[in-house]
């Protein structure tokens, strides 16, 4: 694979393509770092230089880092401050997440849940003005609050004021974690759609964990919506056997 | 799991905080530390929407004070902290029971001892159920070991402390504050008005004072004010006590656990019958009360070899095993601490090495 070859990304209007910097942001528990992971691995799939950025100052328990080994394996840079995954909760974040500014390569910046998370990215605001940088907002329909049009306008208005960048595309994650299923998914399409029609915000894909969403369907919902099919990247001691669940 | 489309995804720590509102706590006092914080940050923004009363108060001694203030004037209160925080308010915990006020605390354990770190851990059992603060006093101890649970106890945490009007302590880990699982709202969670007759809303010339306090002068009035607690306690005992248990019939081993290690050893269960032994699960959902009498009835089970207590500490709980079975069968004991979780393997190779009659300690 050569370098300079165009990864593959869903998204329309060509803009989510064309990427080299995506800026994922959310709510708490919205699968931001979820969607971020994978988003990582597609791009992957097109270029031999990506890096998945850690900037989650918010959540020191669960974060994208937890995903590095798989990430690693797969050729993809991690850049996740050192305090990740042990027993500090100071908000760091790591010096090397410049290299990505200056490097020529694709980047994924998790960071973390709603405005004081996004507040971080204000500081990286004048790097991340180009027309390769796309800022998208994951949103999970069944958590509490993004659960209506008004409410997801409402966080999408606060989450980009605080990271001072428009917000360029709506990802429709709505899921219930391991009990999810497609239809869910296909239920929340017309509230993201009003969110979208008020806040000016376009739906830029869906994502969904690949055995949650029918295989035939491949990389789009059947009203053309493209998907990102993930892998579940995170599995604890303490979760249900999905044999047994 | 019944229908999905009611379902909402939510933190554990999210599910304690619309668990109180929706149980008609409208005073909410609180300090921050991980990892319980979201409590506070969900309880800012939903109590301006119910009307209720949200407070980040100057200190954890100075929120326990207000559940005081706030539950004595018949108000449903709540703070809510994580270990260090919780050690702080100990003072607060022995007045509150002294006074017999109904409040509610939880505690998103990390792990110590000292300032110690943000992980898991379950090293707050002895510091529980047996005390904390000064006095013969008791907490109602309700251990959850699922984000549907921790909204459920929550709820139920409030009607038991004004039936019994004690601290209800909801005794999490970092690991259940920070989960996300689908829940489903109970239809039945409107508050029930408690009739408060005892709490100081204002005499309007219609009655004598009510006093709350937990002082008295004369030592035969104070014995006279512990017999009674001592009694409420008793009864509470033998009402009160919740516990799941899962395939104790024909158990080689039986496992004690609670909360997020609970749900470890479930899995384990399953592992060990694949390999042919069979495991039980007993898994207390109060602490205290204890389920002493379920722990004793299982030692006397013929096809019991052995109990192992599984915990994120270096052995609390187990003591309360080990004065249940009363020796007679073998008590063995698995537990990690600094913020680590047993993995399914590990335990089961201790069960392993107990059925080879090498066991633990």
């Amino acid at each position: 694979m050569s370098s300079d070859s165009r990864p593959f990304l869903p998204g329309p209007g060509g803009r989510t393509e064309a990427a080299r910097v995506l800026v994922v942001l959310g709510a708490y528990g919205s699968g931001k770092s979820e969607v971020a992971v994978n988003l990582a691995l597609r791009l992957r799939q097109g270029s031999d230089d990506v890096t998945l950025v850690d900037l989650d100052t918010i959540n020191p328990y669960f974060r994208s880092a937890d995903a590095r080994a798989r990430l690693e394996a797969s050729g993809v840079r991690v850049v996740a401050p050192s305090t990740a995954g042990t027993n500090v909760d100071v908000p760091a974040v790591p010096a090397e997440v410049m290299s990505v500014f200056d490097g020529t390569g694709s980047a994924v910046l998790d960071i973390g849940g709603e405005d004081m998370g996004a507040r971080v990215v204000s500081s990286f605001r004048s790097r991340l003005s180009g027309p390769d940088v796309v800022v998208l907002m994951v949103v999970n329909c069944n958590r509490p609050f993004t659960a209506d049009a008004e409410r997801i306008s409402a966080m999408a208005a606060e989450l980009s004021a605080a990271a001072g960048l428009p917000i360029d595309g709506f990802v429709d994650n709505t899921n219930l974690l391991g009990y999810s299923d497609a239809r869910m998914l296909l239920d929340s399409l017309p509230t993201l759609g009003e969110a979208s029609r008020t806040s000016g915000i376009p739906v830029a894909f869906a994502a969904a964990v690949s055995e949650h969403v029918p295989i035939e369907w491949r990389d789009a919902l059947p009203d053309g919506t493209p998907l990102l099919r993930m892998e579940r990247l995170l599995r604890y001691p303490y979760e249900e056997d999905p044999r047994h669940a | 799991m019944g229908r999905l489309s009611n379902r909402i995804l939510m933190k554990g720590n999210e599910a304690i905080a619309e668990a109180a509102i929706r149980a008609g706590c409208r005073h909410y006092f609180g300090y921050p530390i991980t990892p319980q914080t979201e409590i506070s940050h969900y309880m800012a923004k939903r109590m301006r929407d119910v009307g209720g009363v949200f407070v980040q108060a100057e200190s954890e001694i100075a929120a326990i004070s207000m559940v005081y203030g706030a539950a004595g004037a018949g108000a449903r209160a709540m703070t809510t902290s994580s270990s260090p925080g919780i050690s702080l308010k100990q003072e607060g915990f022995s007045y509150i029971a002294g006074a017999e006020l109904p409040c509610v605390v939880v505690n998103v354990e990390r792990c110590g001892p000292g300032l110690g770190g943000i992980l898991p851990a379950q090293g707050d059992y002895f510091q529980a159920t047996k005390g904390g603060g000064h006095g013969d006093y008791r907490n109602l101890v309700l251990a959850p070991a699922s984000v549907q649970e921790l909204y459920e106890l929550t709820v139920d945490a409030f009607a038991l402390a004004d039936r019994y009007r004690v601290l209800c302590l909801i005794l999490a880990d970092g690991t259940l504050g920070q989960m996300m699982e689908p829940v489903l709202y109970r239809e039945d969670d409107a508050p029930r008005p408690a009739t408060k007759d005892w709490a100081t809303t204002g005499t309007k010339g219609q009655r004598p004072h009510n006093v709350i306090t937990s002082i008295y002068i004369d030592p035969e009035i104070l014995e006279t004010h512990n017999l009674k607690l001592q009694a409420k306690y008793a009864e509470i005992e033998r009402n009160e006590v919740r516990c799941e248990t899962v395939g104790l019939e024909g158990a080689d081993i039986v496992v004690t656990a609670f909360g997020t290690p609970a749900r470890i050893v479930k899995n384990v269960v399953r592992m060990a019958a694949d390999e042919g032994i069979r495991v039980g699960l007993i898994r207390p959902i109060t602490l205290w009360p204890f389920p002493t009498k379920i722990v004793a009835e299982a030692a006397e089970r013929e096809s019991v070899k052995a109990f192992l207590s599984v915990e994120l500490n270096a052995g609390q709980m187990v003591e309360d095993v080990r004065l249940a079975v009363n020796g007679r069968k073998p008590v063995h004991f698995h537990g990690r601490m600094g913020g680590m979780l047993p993995t399914q393997r590990e335990i089961l190779d201790t069960i392993r090495a107990i059925v080879r009659g090498e066991g633990g300690k």
